[in-house]
Order: C-alpha cells, then structure tokens, then sequence
C-alpha cells in the first residue's frame, strides 16, 4: 500500500511539474462522472495522466490515444492493482498484479491475461 | 501442530511452497519408515539392516536441516546424491540377495529429482540411473545366486514391505505433483477470469469515450459541410467570374478540412489520418466540384502511410491548393495529375507534384494561393522548387515537420 502512495505521489509530482514546462496538462470531465487529469492531444488522453472512473478504479500511467499504453498502475474498485506495462488498454508484457487477499502474480502477461510461463507467485 | 505440519518458512512461490513441504512430509516419513525397516532387518541380515539404517541417517538429517534452515534446495541434492548412492552401492557390493526393489528406490529418485530441482538435474540424475542399471545387468547380475535359489519366508516378508514403501511414495510424488498442479491451473483460471472481466468493464468505458470524441468529429464535419453548402448557395448568386473564382477557393479549403474530420471518425485512430485514402478522396472531390468538363487522371504513390492531426491540415491544404491550381489553369484537352509521397529519409519527406497542362494566364507570384502554399510549406518547415515547360508543371517540396 505504501509503494502504490508512493508511486502516485511521484507521479503526481510529474504531472505537476510538466504541466508547468509543457503547459499541456488538462483535466477533463467526462459525462459520466470519470474524470482524466494529464497530457491531452488531439482531445484524447496522450501522454502521461491520471483517469480515475465513477466506479472508484483508477489509472495513472503513460496514455495513447485514450488507451493505457507504457508503463502504468492501475487501482481497481475491489483493491485489486496491476502495476506494470499496458499495450492499448491491456496488459501485456512484465508486471505484477497483487490481489486484495495478498496473492500476487509477478512475471509476463499477454493479452490482458497471466502468461503463466514464468515466475508465479501467491502469498497465502 | 501435528508432525507432518510444514515448518514455518520463507518461500512464496506456489511450486516452492509444494517443494519444500514434499521434501519435509518425504523425509520425515522415510525416518520413521526406514528406522523400522532396519530394526525388522537386524534380527535378519545384518548387511541389509545396516544400509536401512544408513538411509535413516539421511533423512533423519533432512529434517534436521529443514527445520534448521528452511531451505528445500539443499536437503534435495544432500537426499539425491546420499540415496543414488546408498540404492547403487547396494546394487553392486550386496552380493546374492535379489535386488527387486532397487530400481524402484531408483525410479522415486529421479521423480523426486524432477520435481524438486528441476528438468535438468531430473535429466542428469536420469542419466546416472539408467546406466548403473544398465551396467548392474552387464557385469552383476549372472553373478548373483540369490536367483538360483528359493528366497526364505523373512526375505519375501521384508521384499514385500519394501515394495510396498516404495509404491507408496511413487503414489505420493504422483499425487502430490496433481495436487500442486491443479491448484496452481484453478489459481490461474480464477485469476484469468476476474482479470478479464476487469478488463472488459475498463475498454469499454474507454471505448465510450472515444465513441464521444467520434461523435465530435462527426458534429465539427457536418458543421463545416453547413459552411461549404452556405458559401455554395451565396455563390450561385455572385455574377462576377473573379468572386466566384474566390467563393470556390474557399469551398474548396473547407471541404479539405472538412474531410479530415470525416476521415477522423470513420478510422480506427483519432490521432492519424491514412494518407494515401484521404488524398484519392480529397483529389477525386475536388475534381467531382470543378466545372470542369476534360477528363482528369489521378495518380498517386504514396509511401507515407499515416500523418498526425497536428500537421494534416496544413499539409492537407498544400495539395488541395496545387490541385486547385491545376484544375483551375492547367488543362486544356486531357488532364494528368501525379502525387508522389515519399516516406522519411533522415527526418525529410518529398512531395512531388506533377501536372502536364500548360498555364493559360502567367502566374501572379502575389496571388492569395501562391502566398498561401509559401505559408503552408513554411508552417511545415519545408523548401520549394518549381519547374514548367512544354510537358507540364513540377513542384518539388521538401517537408521536415511532419508528424507522422
């Protein structure tokens, strides 16, 4: 818990201080309620931002296009977080998912999904 | 806490946390089993009884060093070394008892090898087995008498019980390599199975926004499609040539940008437009609205693939002006027009842009389009030469600020 407070302290320092030097950091509400705070281009999330949904989720990380894309941690509602790399709004590549209950999965993902071919790991 | 209880360790890889409480559950169940094997033999066969004994030291070990360390690993290789060597010893220097059961003890090494350290130690110790064997059957087993003679009563009770222990633990290794791997596939699907719903849930609330944002670009095209019918309308009105002739330019620049935003929301991406589509699009409308009355044709080779929303306008409306100009002054019988696009060479990019009519009226270097190509390709960072003769009009352009 104390590295996701960390992590989103840092990157908020980020986000501050880029939008001084770039002067491109936009917050926009959306109709729904979810609410995106970062780089727009385009009108659309690019670069890094932080979007945090009506139902509590949360991401910050690199964005392209409106899609998570680079490096970036995600909250979910439950207390689930994904912390690691995103290829169009779905996990792929090295990161490391940590469920509410303390398991955690840390190795390769693809397609959104746990890749299973290298290091599992389950705390209980 | 009951004995079989896995002490307290540091491991937390599932397969880990399986290895070290296999290695525990083997050794403290071969310490017992063995202890007792080795005193029913010590009324009988003091050699057999002596081997038995040793066996109980290793394991016996093993738990000690478990409990001391809480390292699997370690007791793992000290366990599959000791044994292999213990059964093998067994093989060629007990003489004239029938060696039943060791290749057994063998086969539960190399499983216990496998699944404790690994495909290539498993490998390995697979190897020494299977020529020890090999080599016992050569050179041994003519020798032993045992086979040659009727086994007394203790020799098949004992021979019994080690066949016994040793289908026990086969059945153990099996079960528990099962068990381990059932609950690791179930961890799996289970994970799998919330993660892709989380996922779900997330792109399609992406996908709504980029919906909406389509939805925009829709809305600004329609718009600009209103400017362009309006100017139309005021246009069929005008009688002057000339105030046409500028009406229709700047239908023209509209309808440019008005597709870019039509070609927004009809792809994939919101940030990048195909080139090569919208310009045999852009060509062919700006053809279809001329008066013109000669057939045209249009080639075009583009190598650029795609160009971001921050310069297809301004590189949009640079070919639009050309083709205007070209529609406008060129033509007299049979109209050709080539485009060629390069793709980037060391951060430049080429347009070349040919036509073959001949100019019916000098150019005016202070025209409106002139000054407006000269602005666009400044805006883009690029440089511009020109050629006419007999054959035609050729612009060279040079293009360094593309974002593409």
């Amino acid at each position: 818990m104390t590295r996701i407070i960390f992590l989103f302290f840092s990157f908020s320092l980020f986000l501050f201080f880029t939008g001084f030097s770039q002067n491109s950091i936009l917050t926009i509400n959306y109709e729904g309620g979810d609410v995106y705070e970062g780089q727009v281009e385009n009108g659309l999330p690019n670069g890094i931002g932080k979007m945090t949904w009506i139902s509590g989720s949360s991401y910050i990380g690199s964005w392209r296009d409106n899609f998570q894309n680079g490096k970036g941690i995600m909250v979910w509602e439950n207390g689930d977080y994904y912390d690691g790399q995103w290829l169009m709004g779905i996990q792929n590549g090295k990161g490391k998912m940590t469920w509410k209950s303390g398991d955690y999965y840390e190795g390769k993902f693809k397609n959104g999904l746990l890749d299973g071919k290298e290091t599992i790991w389950f705390e209980n | 806490m009951s004995i079989l209880d896995t002490p307290n360790h540091s491991y937390k890889d599932f397969y880990d946390i399986a290895r070290f409480r296999l290695a525990w559950k083997i050794n403290i169940f071969l310490t017992f089993a063995l202890f007792a094997t080795s005193i029913f033999y010590f009324f009988h066969n003091t050699t057999t009884a002596i081997q038995y004994f040793s066996g109980f030291i290793i394991a016996f070990t093993g738990v000690i060093y478990l409990i001391v360390t809480k390292k699997f690993k370690l007791v793992s290789y000290f366990m599959v070394i000791c044994t292999l060597a213990l059964v093998v010893s067994s093989l060629y220097f007990v003489k004239n008892i029938p060696h039943f059961v060791e290749p057994l003890w063998l086969i539960i090494i190399a499983i216990f090898s496998y699944f404790n350290l690994g495909k290539l130690v498993g490998h390995i110790v697979l190897s020494i087995i299977a020529f020890s064997v090999s080599y016992y059957f050569y050179f041994f087993l003519n020798d032993n008498d045992s086979l040659k003679i009727a086994l007394t009563n203790y020799q098949l009770l004992g021979t019994i019980i080690e066949l016994c222990l040793c289908f026990f633990i086969v059945g153990y290794f099996v079960y528990n390599f099962i068990e381990t791997t059932a609950n690791a596939e179930q961890k799996f699907r289970n994970a799998n199975e919330v993660l892709n719903e989380q996922n779900k849930m997330i792109n399609l609330q992406n996908e709504e926004k980029t919906v909406l944002l389509q939805e925009i670009h829709h809305r600004v095209k329609n718009n600009l499609q209103v400017i362009t019918s309006l100017l139309r309308l005021q246009s069929a009105e005008i009688e002057s040539q000339e105030t046409k002739t500028h009406f229709t330019d700047a239908i023209n620049r509209v309808m440019t940008m008005s597709l870019i935003h039509q070609k927004m929301y009809q792809s994939n991406s919101l940030s990048q437009i195909n080139v090569s589509d919208y310009f045999k699009t852009l060509i062919n409308d700006l053809i279809d609205s001329s008066s013109i009355k000669i057939p045209i044709e249009v080639s075009i080779i583009c190598k650029l693939e795609k160009v971001g929303s921050k310069t297809i306008v301004p590189f949009a409306l640079l070919v639009s002006e050309l083709v205007s100009n070209s529609i406008k002054h060129a033509f007299e019988f049979q109209g050709k027009i080539e485009v060629n696009i390069s793709s980037e060479m060391n951060g430049v990019f080429e347009l070349n842009y040919k036509d073959n009519g001949l100019w019916k009226e000098k150019t005016n270097p202070n025209s409106f389009g002139i000054q407006l190509i000269e602005a666009l390709i400044e805006q883009l960072e690029g440089s511009m030469s020109l050629q006419t003769n007999k054959n035609g009009t050729e612009y060279s352009i040079t293009l360094t600020n593309l974002d593409v």
